[in-house]
């Protein structure tokens, strides 16, 4: 399910399209379709997999409320990593010791024109410091 | 990474009018989603008895939440089934306040908050191990 209610009327995304939920979670491949992580996380628990690995987004909208578990292999190019109220920490969980039990897993993924909402990432402290340096952009 | 069956993802749609759930699954995204298009911004006032708290979600309980004789979770370490903000706010975690958990089960749930309750949190759930050596 989306965090929008399509009921309520499709709303464009900040990718100058409406929001278009996809409509198979099972692609390895993603092309301007939205979708929910958790949602996409139980399509692959329930087939088997711990993890999402090796899926491409190109121009997707990908919502929370969740917690992505940023892994090796995983490469973000001309994203939106969604509001920050100013503070790109804001966004950003540190694990207190070496495991993250309830974010989401995604590895040997590409995010390309990609635009995420209420998500927050989590990860080493590589991956961290990189994202935190995005404030100095702009 | 904890292999999780989310069974409460086909639940019919909770009404986020109910106050209390007894001995039911709880996919914690769902619920948050549905009180977040009804305009809520976390999910209060709620009493779970005896459910079984599903993720992947991270909690982010905020003033009033009582978890008593719960089971938060399967991890060597408490503190591992924690996270720590960076900034002010926290983005992507699950709002909760005044809610109160009795005798309920999580699975694949984290926690963060800022350091008074990862210090409490951590004090008051019992390792694996010392579950293991108590026989529990």
């Amino acid at each position: 399910m989306s965090f929008i209610d399509p009921a309520q009327g499709l709303p464009m995304t900040g990718l100058g399209r409406p929001l278009n939920i996809t409509d198979d979670l099972g692609k390895r491949a993603f092309v301007n379709e939205d979708m929910a992580l958790y949602d996409l996380f139980a399509f692959h628990l329930r087939h088997g997999r711990s993890m999402i690995d090796g899926i491409s987004f190109t121009g997707c909208r990908i919502e929370g409320p969740a917690i992505m578990l940023i892994l090796p292999g995983t490469t973000f190019d001309a994203v939106n990593f969604g509001e920050s109220k100013g503070d790109i920490g804001n966004l950003v969980l540190r694990p207190v010791r070496n495991m993250a039990i309830g974010a989401i897993p995604v590895i040997n993924c590409t995010f390309q024109n990609c635009e995420f909402h209420a998500l927050g990432f989590t990860g080493n402290e590589q991956i961290l410091s990189e994202i935190l340096a995005i404030k100095a952009v702009g | 990474m904890t292999d999780i069956n989310p069974s409460a993802a086909a639940a019919p749609s909770p009404d986020v009018t109910r106050t209390a759930f007894e001995g039911e699954s709880i996919w914690l995204p769902r619920l948050s989603v549905e009180h977040l298009n009804a305009g809520h911004d976390a999910i209060r006032g709620k009493t779970f008895t005896e459910c079984l708290i599903e993720g992947p979600a991270v909690m982010l309980p905020a003033g009033d939440v009582v978890f008593e004789d719960c089971h938060m979770g399967t991890a060597s370490s408490p503190q591992n089934l924690l996270l720590a903000p960076v900034g002010d706010l926290v983005t992507g975690a699950i709002g909760m306040a005044d809610c109160r958990f009795v005798r309920c089960r999580f699975l694949y749930v984290g926690f963060v908050g800022h350091e008074a309750f990862r210090e409490m949190f951590a004090a008051g759930v019992p390792s694996l191990s010392s579950l293991q050596e108590s026989g529990q």
